[in-house]
């Protein structure tokens, strides 16, 4: 019997429920380098997908993960962050109705957010010889940047997922915001749009182009002294 | 006189060219036997229609390719479509022997098929033609009539290539002996070195070896290689006989060689060793003085070449006693294994005789009874699962006999005289396959008592046949399977030779059969259930996502988009109406507003731990659980809608289980937004040609239980249903 329903919710989240997901990347930035940074997942637009699945133990050979197993990753998440010298003031949050989890913090300079992800990419990139740059953000004289180098390998990784699990990534995107006191002077790359008021540059990618390599999100931000 | 002698021989020959049905050649006593009948098949799609439809064109193109071009087109198969295909399996205490029966219009045709490495393996005996693939086990044997395909499969821990033969290599060194001499072919060369003497370079000499085979059996050379490419051997394809003599013809050429030159041929044969070894010598005089270095060079290899096969015969020679060890447990392996293969020749001979003393599958009165004179186009038969489990317990139970602690007798109690038949029948708008289980007494009981619930027949009032696309039933008794099971379980230990084991077993479930009431576990869940898949419903669904202002502030947002949902309704039986509105008002208390009770009496689960709001209520001794509240109310007041005709309710009520797909109702409310464009064009063609299926499990029935598949065909377009699977595949492959 708990096999037959199991049966049902796979069938029903794998061929009515669509799958799609956001994440944001917001950093205000003040003038002496320091800043905010808030990191937001929402995959509220595919709740009844997820919410299915969570009835699950494993799908597509994949352990579903819990509530609890969620709210242990932000906690540990958390936890990392606070080791990391010039992080402070970390929360998250998690919306178990509409499956939005946040992190937030503040930094004082770009080189400790570097180190957050430094760290994370040591972690999980041990084995595999993905070239990653660890430098991430940057800002000096005026100039924020943010880096991303891309690698064959995200492709290649891409390619070796089965085209059921790949459809997840169709429909998500990456939208970045980044806000400065200065007015900004310049942005390099064409995606990215500068508001009227030149305070802020918004640059929104469908995660698709971005693992195949159509898309960068490698930016320089030239701002007025 | 003269007239009748004509007339007898004539008669003969219709005999066995009219070939009786190959069944007579499956002995009675086969555990296991698939019939596929040819005449039904082809008389459903002819061999044209086949050829014609794309996986037929495809499986010619594949045919061509392996055979080279030999055979193009099915008729030059020589298999006869006509006549029906068996496999059956017979086991003993040592092996089990799977065993392949194919229909020839002639042996020509097949004989194409094969490849001409695989043709020289060919031994003949009579009108017999075979080979033996060792390796696997297998003999393959064939006339003009039919072919045999003879597996066997060990089951008796022999273990050829472990290390736990110690205590049968005294035994067997007798036997081996006397395998060897009575088996091997043996190879009598008059000569095994030729010396050309000296010859001029640049000309091309012969030499034939000649041999005799002193040996008991046929003699098979596979091939033939030399240590140059300078020298060419030939050698016999065909198997030479006893007494029977034959000879390896040798060429060398001695172009580019000089000075002093010693090849060695190497024949790959079946003697005792596997290999013979011939060598030929000559001096091969260059009048050109000058040699080029690369000659040199070459002669040099070559030389090396022969002095490391020297050093390994040498070291052959000078086996030490424990080299000598394995050389005897090689040689004690491949005696065991050429008994083997003789002996699977000599059943494989018995098979296509098909004289059997006890006579034929057809004297079994299980079989007969089982498969009837059906007009299956497929059928399987299993005999008796107990006689094959002990088969193979012996094995597993590692010589310690197959009653190892008793547990033997547990299984005997249960699937003694089990039986399993399967039919797979293909008629104008309905291919069905049938599978019937018949067991013994006891457990026919037990399962009875499992699978004798009784569905409640209010359940028809809640649904609508119309507006549904599929439903599963379980027909179960709760009370039945209480009871049933305890007993069950002491049942199968009785016999469990294990005193702590023996003594527990059936105390503990005695305790637990005193410590559940059956009946009153009956009332909270009868043990039947039905649900039913209601419709396919768009809904709207709020999500959040961020707008962002001109300043890129972001701005959070709740929009809606179509999702599609399925609508089912679940029913259960239960006469406990009052625990179960106990039971709900602790649910509407302790879940913090995620169940409520609705005004109309009917509790609304709303969570989002679920993709879609459940309503609950108790109506007519059942509790039901759906996600249309508006139905829930129609059936709360009396005013729901039903409609459900006599086919179904035959289906629900008169099995332990089933499942009804409406493949046309599903497939046409498909929600095809969230399909690929390509996809579209094959779901419709799936709706337009799509009718129902049904699974289906029966109630037990003079110790059978019966489960059958049916898949519903539309009849436009389509001859039949196997033409029908042709169409669809036709259709639906690209």
């Amino acid at each position: 019997m708990k096999r037959f329903f199991n049966f049902f919710i796979i069938i029903l989240s794998l061929t009515l429920f669509s799958s799609c997901f956001e994440i944001l990347e917001e950093i205000s930035l003040n003038t002496d380098g320091s800043g905010e940074m808030l990191v937001t997942f929402n995959l509220s637009k595919s709740k009844s997908k997820i919410a299915s699945i969570m009835l699950l133990d494993s799908v597509n050979g994949y352990k579903v993960p819990s509530k609890e197993d969620i709210g242990k990753a932000l906690k540990e998440a958390k936890n990392h962050l606070k080791t990391i010298d010039g992080i402070s003031n970390i929360a998250t949050t998690s919306d178990f109705d509409n499956y939005i989890f946040t992190i937030s913090c503040d930094f004082s300079s770009t080189a400790n957010l570097d180190s957050v992800f430094k760290d994370l990419i040591s972690k999980h990139n041990k084995k595999s010889k993905t070239n990653f740059n660890t430098t991430n953000f940057s800002y000096s004289a005026n100039s924020f940047k943010r880096l991303f180098s891309y690698d064959e390998s995200i492709k290649r990784n891409f390619y070796k997922l089965n085209s059921e699990d790949r459809k997840i990534f169709e429909d998500a995107n990456y939208t970045s915001i980044y806000r400065f006191e200065n007015e900004v002077e310049k942005v390099t790359n064409a995606n990215a749009k500068v508001s009227p008021n030149k305070k802020a540059v918004f640059l929104k990618v469908d995660l698709m182009s971005l693992i195949l390599g159509e898309k960068n999100i490698t930016n320089s931000i030239q701002l007025s002294k | 006189m003269k007239k009748i002698l004509l007339f007898t021989y004539l008669f003969c020959v219709a005999l066995s060219i009219n070939a009786q049905d190959l069944v007579t050649k499956i002995p009675k006593d086969a555990k296991a036997v698939v019939a596929i009948k040819g005449s039904n098949v082809t008389d459903l799609v002819s061999v044209a229609e086949f050829e014609n439809s794309k996986i037929g064109k495809l499986f010619l193109k594949e045919m061509i390719k392996e055979t080279d071009g030999r055979v193009s087109n099915i008729n030059e198969l020589g298999i006869d479509l006509k006549r029906d295909f068996y496999y059956f399996m017979i086991s003993d205490s040592l092996s089990l022997k799977h065993n392949f029966l194919v229909p020839l219009k002639d042996k020509v045709g097949f004989e194409k098929l094969m490849p001409e490495r695989q043709k020289k393996k060919i031994i003949t005996d009579g009108d017999l033609s075979y080979f033996v693939d060792s390796y696997d086990n297998m003999v393959m044997m064939w006339n003009n009539n039919m072919l045999l395909m003879t597996m066997s499969q060990e089951t008796y821990s022999d273990d050829y290539y472990g290390y736990n033969d110690y205590n049968v290599e005294e035994l067997t060194e007798e036997v081996v002996v006397e395998a060897v001499e009575a088996y091997y072919p043996i190879m009598t060369f008059v000569e095994r070195d030729h010396d050309f003497g000296t010859i001029i370079q640049g000309s091309v000499v012969t030499h034939s070896f000649e041999f005799t085979n002193t040996g008991d059996s046929d003699l098979v050379i596979t091939d033939a290689r030399a240590s140059c490419g300078c020298t060419v051997p030939d050698y016999p394809e065909t198997a030479i006989s006893p007494g029977q003599s034959g000879e390896i013809t040798v060429k060398f050429n001695s172009k580019n060689r000089s000075g002093s030159q010693y090849k060695t041929i190497t024949l790959t044969t079946n003697t005792e060793n596997g290999v013979e070894k011939l060598t030929i010598n000559s001096y091969v005089n260059d009048e050109e003085t000058i040699i080029e270095e690369t000659e040199i060079e070459e002669a040099v290899i070559e030389s090396t070449e022969v002095e490391i096969e020297e050093t390994v015969i040498e070291s052959t020679e000078s086996y030490s006693n424990n080299d000598d060890y394995y050389e005897n447990l090689r040689k004690e392996r491949e005696a065991k294994k050429l008994i083997a293969d003789k002996a699977l020749v000599a059943y494989a001979k018995l098979t296509i005789q098909g004289n059997y003393a006890n006579g034929s599958i057809l004297k079994n009165s299980k079989y007969v009874k089982a498969i009837g004179n059906s007009k299956d186009e497929a059928t399987a038969w299993i005999a008796d699962l107990s006689s094959i489990y002990s088969d193979l317990l012996q094995q597993a139970s590692y010589g310690l006999g197959p009653n190892y602690l008793g547990l033997y007798d547990g299984l005997q109690n249960f699937y003694g005289d089990m039986s399993l038949t399967s039919k797979l029948n293909f008629e104008k708008t309905q291919v069905s396959l049938k599978t019937i289980y018949t067991m013994n007494s006891d457990m026919a009981k037990y399962t009875e008592a499992m699978y004798n619930g009784k569905m409640n027949s209010n359940f028809f009032k809640f649904f609508n046949e119309d507006k549904m696309l599929g439903y599963f039933s379980v027909n179960m008794s709760t009370q039945g399977i209480l009871e049933a099971y305890p007993e069950m379980m002491s049942k199968m230990f009785e016999g469990y030779e294990d005193d702590e084991v023996a003594a527990f077993v059936p105390i503990g479930m005695r305790i637990l059969s005193l410590l559940i009431d059956e009946e009153g576990a009956a009332k909270i869940l009868r043990g039947d259930m039905l649900f039913v898949l209601t419709e396919m419903k768009e809904r709207e669904l709020s999500y959040t996502t961020y707008e962002y202002d001109e300043n890129y502030e972001r701005e959070e947002v709740t929009k809606t988009k179509k999702e599609t949902l399925p609508g089912f309704l679940m029913m259960l039986t239960s006469s406990e109406g009052d625990l179960f509105h106990q039971l709900m008002k602790i649910a509407v208390k302790e879940s913090r507003g995620e169940v409520t009770l609705n005004a109309n009496g009917i509790y609304q689960l709303n969570t989002n731990e679920l993709p879609f709001a459940l309503n609950v209520m108790f109506k007519n001794d059942a509790i039901l659980i759906g996600t249309s509240f508006e139905d829930m109310v129609a059936i709360k007041n009396g005013k729901f809608n039903s409609k459900v005709g006599g086919k179904h309710k035959n289906l629900i009520k008169k099995n332990s289980s089933a499942i009804y797909v409406n493949g046309q109702e599903i497939a046409s409310t498909f929600p095809r937004e969230i399909m690929p464009n390509d996809f579209k064009e094959k779901i419709d063609f799936i709706a337009e040609n799509t009718e129902d299926v049904i699974f289906k499990t029966g109630k037990v029935k003079k110790n059978a239980m019966e489960g059958e598949m049916i898949l519903n065909t539309p009849e436009k377009g389509h001859n039949n249903s196997l033409a029908y699977f042709l169409n669809m595949i036709t259709a639906l492959m690209d």
